[in-house]
Formats: C-alpha cells, sequence, structure tokens
C-alpha cells in the first residue's frame, strides 16, 4: 500500500464543555481502502468522521490528510479548504444539516459549479434520476419525504464524485434498497469509504477493515472485519452485542443479540 | 399584537423605517463579527425559532389565551441583537409568506416588538439580576412587552394627530392616546404576565446550557 | 424576472394605497384588483376578509360606539379605513398567492438561501411542536390545569432551543462539510 491518505496520531478531541470524544487515536487509511466503524452509541463515532472531514479539529495530536496537516490555517487557505472539501465527502446522519437551497436541482447542482454549466445539469440529470428524484427536480427539498431527502443527500455528495466518503450511520436512516444499491455502488468502485455503524449485520458488506472505537473513546481494535465479528468478548466489551436470558418453558437460555455470527442464538 | 397595514399613516412609518434600516444594518454587522460566515445558517435557524416560539399559544385564566412574542427569551439566551433581527425576520416571513401582519406597518412593528421588547428585557434582567434570577427573569419580561405595548400604543395613539384630512377626520388609525393605552396596556398587562411566566420556565434551563458562552 | 418585477409592483401598490385618501378611488382599486387577480378571485377575496374582518370589526364598531357618544360621527372615514385595510389585505393575499419569493430573489442569493432553510426549518419545528401537543394528549387522563399547560408549554419552548441550537451547528457542519461557507 502506497502512502497513507489519513493519517491520524495521538489525536484527542474535546468538546469547550469538556467532554472528550476521540482520546489519542492513532489511525492510517489508505487510499481506496474501506473501513468499517464501530462502536456503541456516545463513543466518537460521528466526531471522528467530522474530524475526517475537518469540521471538528483536534485539542491535541496531529491529523494529516494526503500528507499535509489539517489544521485551521490550512483550511482557512482557500485553495486547500475547497480541494479537500471536493475530494471529500461527508453524510451526516439527519439529511436537514445538508440541504439549504431552494430546489432539488439548486441542490445537486451545488457542488458542481466549477463544471462548465451543460455538464453540471448532466450530472444534476443523471444523479437525480438514479435516485429516482426525477420527478422532483423543482421542488423545495423540504417537500421530500425521509427517505427522498436521505436520497437526496446521496445525489449531492455522489455528483461531486469524491475521493473520500464518510458515512454516518447510513442503515439507520436509509431505506434498505437504497442501502443495497449503496453497498453494490460502492463496491464497483475504489473510494475510500469511512462507514460509522452499529448495524454489525452489515459489517462484512461495508468494509474489510474495522475500527472499533470503546466507550473510552479509544481504538480498541483495528483489523480485520472478520476477526472482529468472531471475537464476543470484544463486542460484549465494547457494548456491540448484548446477551439476555430467555425462558422456554421451564428452560433458561443466554441469548446473545447484535451480530451475524452470534447473533442467530447460542443457547 | 403586531399592527397590520393600513392603520399606520406613511408620516410614520417611513421614519420608523429610517430608523430601523440602519438598527437592522448594526445588528447584522455586531453578528457577522461574532459569527462570520456561519452567521447565514444560524440567524436561518433561529429565524424558524423565533416562529415557532410566536405560535405558542399562552393559556390565560378564564379560558382565553393570547401568543407568545417569545422575543424576551430570544433576548435573555442569545441577546437583544439576535432578537431584534430574528424577530425582523420573523415579521419579513409573516407578512410575504404567510400573508399575516403588514408589510407597511413592518418598521413599526420590529421597532417595537423586536428592538423595544428585546432591549428592554435584557437590560431589565442585567439591573435586576441581584434579586434573584426567577424575580429578575418575570420582571424584565414583564416590563419588555409592556413597554412594546406601550410604544405600540403610543404610535397609534398619535395617528389622528399625525394624519387627518382637511376636515380634522382621521385617514388611517382613529383613536387617540386616551383610547388606545387603556385599551393595549390593560389586556397585555395580563399576556405579559403569562409570557413571563413561560419565559422563566423556559430560561432556568436554558441558561444551565451555557449556549451564548459556546456560540462563536 | 417577472416574479422580481411583481414583487416591487406589490410593495409600490401598497405604499401608494396608503397614499390616497379618496374612498372613490380606493373603492375602484379594490374592484380593479379583483378583477386583475384571475379565477379564484372568491377564495382570494374571502381570505383577505378573513384575515382583517375582527380588526375592521371592533375598530367600526369603536368609531359608531364613540361617534355617537360625542356626536362627531365621518362616515367617509368609515369607508375609507374599511376599503383601505381590505384593499391593502387583498393585495398581500393576492402577492402570497401569485408571487414565487424564491425567484423574486434570484438576485439575492444569501437571502433564497436563508429562504430555503427557514422552510426547511420550519417544517422541522413544526413537526417537534406536533409531536410535543400529541404527547402532552396522549398522557392527559384529565384536562391539563393551566399549571400543567405552562409546564407543556415550557416543554415544548426548551425542547424548540435545543433542536435549534442542534440544528444551527448541524447545517453550519453541513455546509462547510459541502463548501457552502468558503465561498
Amino acid at each position: 500500500m502506497s502512502e497513507s491518505l489519513y493519517s491520524l496520531e495521538q489525536v484527542t478531541v474535546r468538546y469547550p464543555d469538556g467532554r472528550t470524544a476521540l482520546d489519542g487515536v492513532d489511525l492510517d487509511i489508505a487510499a481506496g481502502e474501506r473501513v468499517v466503524l464501530l462502536g456503541a452509541n456516545g463513543c466518537g463515532k460521528s466526531t471522528l468522521l467530522k474530524l475526517l472531514d475537518g469540521l471538528v479539529l483536534p485539542t491535541a495530536g496531529r491529523l494529516r490528510f494526503a500528507g499535509r496537516e489539517v489544521d485551521a490555517a490550512a483550511l482557512k487557505a482557500r485553495d486547500f479548504a475547497a480541494a479537500f472539501r471536493r475530494r471529500v465527502a461527508l453524510m451526516f446522519q439527519h439529511p436537514e444539516a445538508m440541504l439549504f437551497n431552494p430546489t432539488v436541482a439548486e441542490e445537486i447542482g451545488f457542488g458542481l459549479r466549477h463544471l462548465p454549466a451543460a455538464e453540471a445539469q448532466e450530472r444534476v440529470r443523471h444523479w437525480a434520476g438514479f435516485m429516482r428524484l426525477d420527478r422532483h427536480l423543482e421542488e423545495h427539498p423540504s417537500q421530500l419525504s425521509g427517505g427522498e431527502k436521505q436520497r437526496l443527500c446521496l445525489a449531492c455528495l455522489l455528483a461531486v464524485e469524491p475521493e473520500v466518503l464518510l458515512l454516518d450511520e447510513p442503515t439507520a436512516n436509509l431505506d434498505p434498497r437504497t442501502v443495497g444499491w449503496l453497498i453494490d455502488w460502492l463496491g464497483e468502485r475504489d473510494i475510500t469509504t469511512v462507514v460509522a455503524t452499529h448495524h454489525m449485520a452489515l459489517a462484512p458488506e461495508l468494509g474489510q477493515r474495522a475500527v472499533i472505537l470503546s466507550e473510552e473513546h479509544r481504538v480498541a481494535f483495528d483489523g480485520p472485519v472478520g476477526d472482529a465479528l468472531g471475537d464476543l468478548p470484544l463486542l460484549l466489551a465494547n457494548n456491540l452485542a448484548h446477551q439476555h436470558r430467555h425462558r422456554h418453558g421451564e428452560e433458561e437460555h443466554v441469548h446473545v443479540h447484535g451480530h451475524p455470527v452470534w447473533g442467530a442464538a447460542r443457547d | 399584537m403586531h399592527i397590520p397595514d393600513g392603520l399606520i399613516s406613511p408620516q410614520t412609518y417611513l421614519p420608523a423605517l429610517a430608523l430601523a434600516a440602519p438598527l437592522w444594518v448594526v445588528a447584522a454587522r455586531r453578528l457577522r463579527a461574532r459569527m462570520g460566515d456561519e452567521l447565514l445558517p444560524r440567524l436561518a435557524v433561529f429565524t424558524a425559532l423565533a416562529f415557532l416560539l410566536s405560535t405558542l399559544m399562552l393559556p390565560l385564566p378564564g379560558g382565553t389565551s393570547g401568543h407568545l412574542l417569545g422575543v424576551s427569551l430570544l433576548a435573555l439566551v442569545f441577546g437583544p441583537w439576535v432578537a431584534f433581527l430574528c424577530y425582523t425576520l420573523v415579521l419579513v416571513l409573516q407578512a410575504v409568506v404567510v400573508g399575516a401582519g403588514g408589510i407597511t406597518a413592518l418598521p413599526v412593528n420590529a421597532l417595537t416588538l423586536g428592538l423595544v421588547a428585546a432591549w428592554v428585557t435584557w437590560g431589565g434582567y442585567r439591573l435586576l439580576r441581584g434579586l434573584g434570577e426567577t424575580l429578575a427573569v418575570a420582571a424584565a419580561t414583564w416590563l419588555g412587552i409592556m413597554s412594546a405595548a406601550l410604544v405600540l400604543a403610543l404610535v397609534l395613539g398619535l395617528q389622528p394627530v399625525i394624519a387627518q384630512a382637511a376636515d380634522g377626520t382621521p385617514l388611517f388609525f382613529p383613536f387617540g392616546v386616551a383610547v388606545t393605552l387603556p385599551a393595549l396596556l390593560v389586556p397585555h398587562a395580563l399576556i405579559a404576565a403569562g409570557e413571563a411566566a413561560l419565559t422563566v420556565l423556559v430560561f432556568r434551563h436554558a441558561r444551565k446550557r451555557r449556549w451564548l458562552e459556546a456560540m462563536p | 424576472m417577472k416574479h422580481r418585477l411583481a414583487l416591487y409592483a406589490w410593495l409600490a401598490a401598497v405604499v401608494a394605497t396608503t397614499l390616497v385618501h379618496q374612498p372613490a378611488v380606493l373603492a375602484a382599486g379594490l374592484a380593479a384588483v379583483v378583477l386583475a387577480s384571475g379565477a379564484g378571485r372568491g377564495r382570494l377575496l374571502g381570505r383577505a376578509l378573513r384575515a382583517v374582518a375582527p380588526v375592521l370589526l371592533l375598530l367600526s364598531t369603536g368609531y359608531l360606539l364613540l361617534g355617537w357618544w360625542t356626536g362627531e360621527l365621518a362616515w367617509r372615514f368609515l369607508l375609507l379605513l374599511n376599503l383601505r385595510v381590505t384593499l391593502l389585505a387583498l393585495l398581500t393575499a393576492w402577492a402570497v398567492r401569485d408571487i414565487d419569493f424564491d425567484r423574486a430573489l434570484a438576485r439575492w442569493p444569501a437571502a433564497r438561501r436563508w429562504l430555503a432553510i427557514v422552510r426547511s426549518q420550519v417544517t422541522v419545528f413544526r413537526r417537534l411542536a406536533t409531536e410535543y401537543r400529541a404527547a402532552v394528549q396522549s398522557r392527559s387522563t384529565l384536562p391539563p390545569t393551566l399549571r400543567q399547560r405552562y409546564r407543556a408549554g415550557a416543554a415544548l419552548g426548551l425542547a424548540a432551543l435545543d433542536k435549534a441550537m442542534y440544528n444551527s451547528e448541524a447545517l453550519t457542519q453541513g455546509m462547510r462539510s459541502r463548501g457552502a461557507l468558503d465561498e
């Protein structure tokens, strides 16, 4: 593998109210890698994605993208910021956060203003069709249904043809058909992806490499997805699987839920 | 309590516009200095918030109800300039999107319900803080709303004097201050008390969130 | 272009209506607007009247009573007031129905974007309010007392503030992420 696209050295992120979101995270991500980011609620997955998108900066430690340090000064530099924003795309958990244009067509075309008008228009049409939004091109984004809004967000991001796609809990908000389509679509391309999810069953489909964030906001595991999913103590320790007692008549069993290998019920 | 179109004379709303316009610019500049390029999204969200607050009903004893203004709450949480600007934008929205309220009356409404109510509430709170928070918030809110009602009553009550036909009949709002003062102040004493109660209940928790400090 | 001109025309008409003091001219203006506003004019007029009827009724009755009391009654003024306020309300109802403000603001991209965000955020806040009200209804086994209604109102107000803080932060980040703030 060539030089890392992202390199995080001992990155700590602390919010102004004193909460720690990430604590001493070391992480290298190579171009074209597909990473699944796992962790319980509140462990720092969203913050890590925002960090990779340059929206949150390290309180301590270093963040590098394509060999260049990403800090406040770099993001102020217009050429770096513009290129960075075009190369990296983040799909937010809530679509309302990303939609701010008066029509669906303009929303998709927003990231394409650097292209000649005809080409931009063509791409808007293409992506609107792809995401089954072609009937809504002149509508206001707020008039769309929840699922349509999410497909619109996806269209906006993919139309820009980013090199890095960061997805925050896509399965929580996308309909199953779109999730399936997205997995296939990503599989055919070599876009670098980092997908945060606690939907364990989908993890093997979303990437080869798993990174687990512990509830202490540190990296608890970094390795092949299969190894992570096979390690029940690891999953239980990081609140990614749960077991509970269950009665069948007189007998009592212990069930493990929350992932494909163990979830089938191990009595 | 805002005034609809057709009750305020041009002799009133044009000077009001001349007074309000530079204040809008000052407010926008100050907020831009504080929030930079984040002004637009934040202001848009806060406008929507102010819009929602202005639709909240204030239940009053005796089965009646009034509308919350919400401007006092905005002034206490985000400061008077944000409150003034957001409230103005709410009035614009009500005028051009909903069709309620008035476009010629907008500067007068913005100056009274936005500027006067926000600054009196904010200033009152700072002055009275020593008396304890609940009392300070309640009194400041009540005073803020009552001051707005007072200015509105004066503006309306002066219309027959400012704008009258050659024969002395009024051209716009017909009643003098002898009518408008009691007509606006008496019911608003109760409405303002309702607004004060609700503001106290919300602000008590809102203050703990330390939003103002956290805002860029 | 068309919508921008319509916006200017509406503003000019509104100002003009406050400069004219002859009831006959205002009546002619009212008739002209009713005629010009095309199909659906009945609904438009109804909408305008509903918006101003309470105010006009209150003011007219008050003026009549006061005039009867003092013996100074100007029918001309009563006509003038009612015609003017109705005409203004009708003009605005017409503008709200026929002017696409998004297109009218084409020249001011910041204003357009503001309007676009406000529209979607208002939807978000409306949903929140509906949910809170439904929750109060669903949990009320007895009609709520005044105190409980204030508490419910305060809970919604606080939730709205929380949501506003969260949404403004999320939206700012969303716009930054898509490169909308580095322009």
